[in-house]
């Protein structure tokens, strides 16, 4: 019967998904860091921001079911599932990203992605939930400080090194309360 | 008492749907009419326990459900059928009933007795293991229909349960109905007020959030007179018990 629970949320789709941005942020990585005219530290950045976000992205229509009121009705104890899944996700998510290589900053993008998602999903429901982190992250990205001051180190944490200590600050808030509201309420239904 | 619920008022923004609603209801089919806007969906999800009124005091099953521990308990016991319902469409329609089976916690062993009985009693059993995208309106209707009723729940909640089914279903379906009704309380929502005629014992009215009118079908039909609008007694009943309740 859990498979069945795992087929309702569509978890192989996003098995085979994370497999594949797993293959793409591997072969990217490889690619990025033996170009000679990049810099050695810097080059995988944008894997780094990227992988996380799609697989957070993936993760999204997995965090509810096809009729959440229908399925609330039952006495399954859906806080507990809603734990399980994200904790498993997360685990997934960050093993097999280390497996495109390993970095602390990868662990901690992951969480913050994950996070953002989960507590769309609970705020404005799994259809939307990809919105706010994809905006994010993209603007972002697209803005790249460079700066090192205390604020970029915060807002920009998805473009950060895992040295920059307050980068993890938010994520860390982003993270505890995007998966609390999500535990505790669920996706936002219609 | 099954259902008992004492002046609960829901309120979405300023437009209060409930309004000190009071409802008792015992074993037997139950029939809730009302027009678009009265509140009978949102009554519905209060009963089935995924919409919690903002006051007042719900006993379903003789049990209040506030605590979670209370909550499961009577979930386990309830069977809700929505007025529109999403589904899995790469499921067959077994694994969607069994799913629900599983859902509502009843013991694995059985499971698949209880699933070949609910598809049989809604007349799909013969498409048990096609998948739900195939199926047409009627039928995922009647899916829907089998995984309300397949752990013999003592509340049954059907919203809109006849909506799409063809005549020769909707006989079939008030035979079941009423088959239910002897060992479970049974609240229908419908539009349909021949349905209630035919198939409820005894029928309740909501207007504005609040409930207007609770009897037999018989003292509905006699609330009407040849002056009311409708093509029936008990539509000519309905509409003036609306009429004296706006007047």
């Amino acid at each position: 019967m859990i498979r069945l629970h795992l087929r309702a949320r569509g978890v192989p789709l996003f098995a085979l998904g994370l497999l594949v941005v797993t293959v793409l942020a591997a072969a990217a990585t490889q690619w990025l860091t033996t170009r000679p005219y990049f810099d050695p530290v810097q080059a995988r950045t944008p894997v780094i921001a990227v992988a996380p976000l799609l697989a957070a992205l993936l993760l999204g229509p997995t965090l509810a079911g096809a009729d959440e009121l229908l399925e609330r009705g039952t006495p399954t104890p859906w806080q507990l599932i809603r734990t399980g899944h994200l904790a498993a996700a997360v685990i997934g998510i960050g093993t097999l990203l280390a497996l495109a290589g390993r970095s602390d900053a990868l662990a901690r993008n992951t969480l913050g992605c994950v996070g953002l998602v989960a507590g769309a999903a609970a705020l404005i429901g799994v259809r939307l939930a990809w919105l706010p982190v994809f905006a994010y992250v993209c603007a972002v990205y697209a803005s790249a400080p460079a700066l090192d001051d205390r604020w970029a180190q915060i807002w920009a944490w998805p473009v950060q090194p895992s040295t920059a200590h307050l980068s993890w600050w938010p994520v860390l808030a982003a993270f505890t309360a995007g998966t609390g509201v999500y535990i505790l309420r669920g996706a936002r239904t219609t | 008492m099954t259902v008992d619920i004492e002046k609960i008022r829901i309120r979405y923004g300023r437009r209060v749907v409930l309004d000190d609603l009071d409802l008792a209801l015992d074993t037997g089919v139950h029939g809730l009419l009302g027009p678009n806007g009265a509140g009978k969906t949102t009554l519905m999800r209060v009963l089935a326990t995924v919409a919690r009124p903002d006051a007042g005091a719900v006993r379903l099953l003789g049990t209040p459900i506030g605590d979670a521990k209370a909550l499961r308990r009577v979930r386990r016991q309830l069977g809700y059928l929505p007025q529109s319902f999403g589904f899995y469409p790469r499921f067959t329609v077994r694994e969607f009933v069994e799913y629900f089976a599983w859902l509502k916690e009843m013991p694995a062993e059985r499971i698949p007795v209880a699933v070949d009985r609910a598809l049989e009693r809604v007349g799909l059993l013969d498409r048990a293991d096609d998948r739900m995208r195939t199926l047409s309106g009627g039928m995922q209707r009647r899916a829907g229909i089998a995984q309300a009723i397949v752990n013999d729940p003592r509340l049954l909640l059907l919203d809109e349960p006849t909506a799409g089914l063809d005549p020769e279903q909707r006989v079939e379906f008030r035979a079941l109905l009423r088959e239910l009704g002897v060992d479970a309380c049974v609240l229908v929502s419908t539009h349909l007020v021949e349905d209630v005629a035919v198939a409820c014992e005894r029928v309740s009215l909501v207007d504005g959030g609040r409930l207007i009118f609770s009897g037999t079908p018989e003292q509905l039909a006699a609330a009407g007179g040849d002056g009311d609008a409708g093509d029936s007694a008990i539509e000519r009943g309905y509409t003036a018990v609306l009429r004296a309740v706006r007047a």
